[in-house]
């Protein structure tokens, strides 16, 4: 690299490039100078001759008109001269005439030859012209002669002529002459002059111009480079810091599920949080470099705006659940169910803005709404509020809060730590987005921050489905919070259904003596009992409807008796059908697993389960285990085949993607070596796509379940295959939850055990650029994560696939941040759901 | 001294008063009818001059065609001729001779510079014929008499009012 001190001795070929185009841009001036002056030149000729071409024979004209003219005048008004040879009376006659100076000659001869009268030099040659026709007009050397006869009463008495000069063409021809010489020659000075200009001021301009564009080349990649290295020290350090991070992190969370003393238990988790804040502020600070640096890339994909909002109050919900802060998020009506956004921006964004809210938020509660304003038909504007019940910020500090490094107070700073980026970061981001975002708040009342985004709408249904099945059906909805009732109520509004309020105790007792009620759903606030008293109240009545809790703490399940439960913030597809469970039983399962009991039985049928996937593994053979199936492993396809080829199976699960050896190569082995025999192959396949059922159609697979595993998905299998019974395809009911209520202890301890090491071994893979193993895990990863439910997360695990398989680094890395961030969430909500449930086991 | 400028002038107006008496006094001299004295002719009538200077072709006794000339436009010796010959003032003359060119009957008579030149022409030319005054008459051309009077006789034609 080249400083301004040191440039290169040699001219580089760069350099020779831009001089030769000087060179030419030079050449190109002169040539277009000389040109313009050439055009002038020829243009003045061409004028000149013009004009002098037309003047001509009008001059011409004009003299010979004059000649003969004068002549035949003469010859009337001399002829009396003539008559009598008296040159006096002639000259008289003429005199008019010998005044013009045009008039170079007049010679008057009588009848008989003989001079009467000359006038003027070289008057023979007159004479001579004189014998030639009358009338006429004859050259004769410089003049033009005419000659007339004089007649007196018929007789010709003698003849007079007239010389007239041809000076006047002479003169025209001489100035022709000289203004086209004077036009060559001003063309001549015209050119001169352009080449001086060129030469002193253009060529001395071009030259500097072209050192000033030498040098700011030179700078420019100095500064280019320097950035270049920047970026690639922020992306190097971003792995560097990050790796060792995560380590940290995982370590520590392997850690805390071993038995430590409570000493060690402290420190781990003391290294645990530290380590995550530390990371946190890593994350801000790439992301801040990022941005500073335009590194930022804003990728619009189709997104549902509900599930965006969903996502990120879930992933948020065990913070606000420690506070015993309620968090409440609507999606108003008029919000399109799909957008086109860049999803994990507006998801890093509301991240940001609810986790804020949550930090800075003693008590009350965190509401996120989300609103439209259409543009026009195919554009809308999201509104997005995060409102907070927290201490609100003073006006002269809502300026800085956007700043970078700046937290409205600094012993907010202290309390809360942080890196004070994350309002700067977001602020940027919605800009990139086009948007915009901000604040309005109160002291000691609360704040909203609120960002505006333009986008594109997909699919301008409302994000509120509504649904016909819970038509005119009466609700009652205990719910002390006000946000939450309306978001609720809304939704019920969509969904046909008649709700009634009860916000107390009172009003709850009084709503039951009233018309039926088909069903309460009681909201459970942080800060209120009214919820938890309407259920005790509910709990003694002797007949009651059937009740849904919308519960607080995920992980703890109600003591009291209620006929489904949904943790908050809840989904609204999982409460519809939960509630449509509840209303018309039968038709899906409410939340408490009723399948178990009603599960046939299959015992002594061998089930050979094929997955590399301890948790794959496990959740299958636990849920076959139900059905009373003698359960058989194998790992990969090889040992599948192996097993298949030697045992003999009434079914065999065989999972399509394994190292050695895939589902489809194995599948395509056994039904090539099978001797008169078909097992009956399920394949186990994380694609939703389609296509995928003809993929394993045509490798020999007889059906396919995807993953996870379902216990009703995998009771239509059972059913079809080992009792010949054909069940249709039919829809796969959506989940109610997250699956950790569903998921038995021993699961959720295979959980803990695997998925962090998982994470682990895939961050590793994604740090060290291994690609096909980095897939492999992710896929892998994926897979333990949809056991337990974790959808969020699996999506995350599937995204970090589709970056590795891009070659995206820096995709994956930023995909795998967040995954640690939602594992570790996850993590927390495991163990206090084992953690509750060794509780209940104590407690008998 | 202003007393002895309005005397002078005085004696200078009497003296060019006496002057110029004699001159607006003295009488015109008739004009003279004039041809060549090669030409056998002495008489002509009045007829015959007005015919000859209406532009008609006349010819003379010895078969010559008569060359009308007349004298300078303006000058007493055209006028006294157009009245007392044509019978026409000036102006008369000139719409007589634009109505005969219209209807292409004929040009008027060539006009000349100087009555001398009309002798020299005349003298020259046999047919030509001019009218001068006597006094100016040389050698060379002959007087005619117009309707059998010379200029000198009493009740002459051309003679001056």
């Amino acid at each position: 690299m080249n400083t301004p001190d040191n440039q290169p001795a040699l001219v580089s070929p760069h350099e020779r490039a831009r001089i030769t185009s000087s060179l030419r841009m030079s050449i190109a001036l002169l040539a277009m100078v000389a040109l313009i002056v050439a055009g002038l030149t020829g243009l003045i000729l061409y004028l000149v001759s013009s004009v002098f071409d037309s003047l001509t024979p009008a001059i011409t004209q004009d003299l010979e008109w004059k000649a003969r003219r004068g002549a035949v005048e003469l010859s009337r008004t001399a002829e009396l001269g003539i008559l009598i040879h008296d040159p006096d009376v002639v000259r008289e006659a003429a005199s008019d005439y010998l005044r013009s100076p045009e008039v170079l000659n007049v010679v008057a001869l009588s009848a008989d030859g003989q001079l009467v009268f000359g006038y003027g030099q070289a008057s023979e040659q007159v004479i001579a012209a004189m014998s030639q026709t009358a009338n006429e007009v004859h050259r004769v050397g410089d003049r033009l002669v005419a000659w007339a006869p004089a007649m007196i009463e018929g007789a010709e008495v003698g003849r007079v002529a007239v010389a007239m000069s041809t000076s006047r063409l002479r003169a025209g021809d001489a100035l022709r002459a000289q203004l086209s010489l004077a036009a060559f020659a001003g063309g001549g000075v015209a050119m001169l002059l352009a080449l001086g200009f060129v030469a002193l001021y253009i060529w001395p301009v071009l030259r500097l111009t072209q050192q000033a564009f030498v040098r700011l080349e030179h700078t420019t990649e100095q500064a280019l480079e320097a950035a270049r290295l920047k970026a690639q020290f922020l992306a190097n350090m971003s792995h560097e810091i990050r790796t060792p991070m995560n380590a940290v992190v995982g370590l520590s969370k392997l850690m805390l599920g071993m038995t430590l003393s409570d000493k060690l238990r402290r420190y781990a988790e003391m290294i645990d949080a530290s380590s995550r804040a530390l990371l946190s502020i890593i994350n801000d600070i790439l992301d801040f470099s990022k941005l500073e640096a335009g590194k930022y890339k804003i990728v619009p994909t189709p997104c549902e705006a509900a599930t965006l909002v969903q996502d990120v109050a879930e992933l948020l919900s065990g913070k606000a659940d420690e506070k015993r802060i309620d968090l409440v998020y609507r999606i108003a009506p008029n919000v399109p169910r799909e957008v086109e956004v860049d999803g994990d921006r507006v998801r890093q964004v509301l991240t940001n803005l609810v986790g804020n809210a949550i930090k800075f938020t003693e008590r009350g509660e965190v509401y996120i709404s989300v609103e439209a304003q259409p543009l026009d038909e195919q554009r809308t504007t999201l509104k997005v509020r995060v409102q907070d019940t927290g201490p609100g910020i003073a006006e002269e500090l809502r300026a800085r809060i956007f700043e970078a490094f700046s937290q409205g107070d600094g012993t907010l700073v202290r309390k809360h730590g942080g890196t004070g980026l994350g309002l700067a970061i977001s602020r940027e981001m919605v800009r990139l987005m086009g948007g915009t975002l901000g604040v309005e708040s109160e002291l000691g009342k609360g704040s909203v921050f609120w960002f505006e985004l333009p986008v594109r709408v997909l699919d301008a249904t409302s994000a509120v489905r509504g649904q016909a099945t819970s038509l005119g059906k009466r609700a009652l909805l205990c719910c002390e919070n006000v946000h939450a009732r309306g978001a609720l109520t809304e939704h019920f509004a969509a969904w046909g259904m008649e709700v009634v309020h009860a916000a107390s105790l009172a009003e709850v007792e009084s709503a039951l003596q009233g018309p039926a009620i088909d069903v309460v759903i009681v909201a459970e606030s942080q800060s209120g009992e009214a919820g938890r008293e309407a259920l005790a109240t509910l709990r003694k009545l002797p007949s009651r409807p059937p009740v849904i809790l919308l519960a607080q703490t995920r992980a703890k399940p109600s003591q009291h008796d209620v006929t489904a439960q949904l943790a908050q913030p809840v989904r609204m597809s999982a409460l519809y059908e939960t509630m449509a469970g509840v209303l018309e039983p039968g038709r899906v399962r409410p939340a408490n697993n009723q399948l178990r009991s009603q599960a046939r039985s299959y015992r002594g049928q061998r089930v050979l389960v094929v997955d590399d996937n301890q948790m794959n593994q496990f959740v299958a053979a636990e849920q076959l285990a139900l059905f009373g199936c003698d359960i058989d492993q194998a790992f990969d396809g090889q040992q599948a085949v192996e097993a298949i080829l030697r045992g003999d199976y009434a079914l065999v699960f065989m999972d399509c993607q394994m190292p050695v050896m895939d589902g489809y190569t194995a599948t395509r082995i056994v039904r090539e070596r099978e001797q008169g025999k078909h097992t009956v192959i399920v394949a186990l396949t994380a694609h939703a796509l389609e296509g995928e059922r003809d993929r394993v159609i045509s490798a020999g697979m007889d059906d396919y379940l995807t993953k996870p595993l379902r216990p009703q998905a995998l009771q239509k299998a059972l059913e079809r295959w080992l009792e010949g019974t054909v069940v249709g395809d039919a829809p796969e009911p959506e989940r109610a939850d997250d699956g950790l209520g569903d998921s038995s202890s021993a699961l959720l301890q295979l959980f803990l055990e695997q998925v962090p090491m998982q994470l682990e071994q895939l961050d590793a893979a994604v740090a060290l650029s291994e690609r096909e193993e980095a897939r492999a895990l992710a896929h892998k990863l994926k897979g333990s994560l949809l056991t337990v439910g974790a959808d969020a997360q699996a999506a995350l695990a599937q995204a970090i696939q589709h970056a590795v398989e891009q070659n995206e680094n820096e995709q994956a890395e930023a995909k795998l941040t967040q995954l640690v961030q939602g594992v570790i969430e996850l993590e927390k909500r495991v163990r206090g759901e084992l953690a509750q449930r060794a509780r209940k086991e104590a407690h008998g | 001294m202003k007393l002895i400028k309005l005397a002078a002038f005085a004696l200078l107006a009497l003296a060019a008063w006496p002057a110029r008496l004699p001159v607006r006094a003295e009488a015109r001299p008739p004009l003279a009818v004039v041809v060549g004295s090669e030409l056998k002719l002495s008489e002509i009538s009045l007829a015959t001059l007005r015919t000859i200077f209406r532009g008609d072709p006349t010819t003379a006794p010895d078969g010559k065609r008569f060359l009308p000339l007349n004298a300078p436009l303006k000058s007493f010796e055209r006028e006294l001729f157009d009245r007392k010959v044509l019978g026409l003032a000036p102006d008369e003359v000139a719409q007589f001779w634009i109505t005969r060119r219209i209807r292409d009957e004929g040009l008027p008579p060539r006009t000349l510079p100087s009555s001398e030149l009309g002798l020299r022409v005349v003298a020259s030319y046999p047919g030509a014929i001019t009218y001068v005054s006597t006094k100016i008459v040389k050698g060379g051309v002959r007087v005619l008499k117009v309707d059998g009077k010379l200029p000198t006789d009493a009740g002459y034609l051309l003679s001056a009012p």
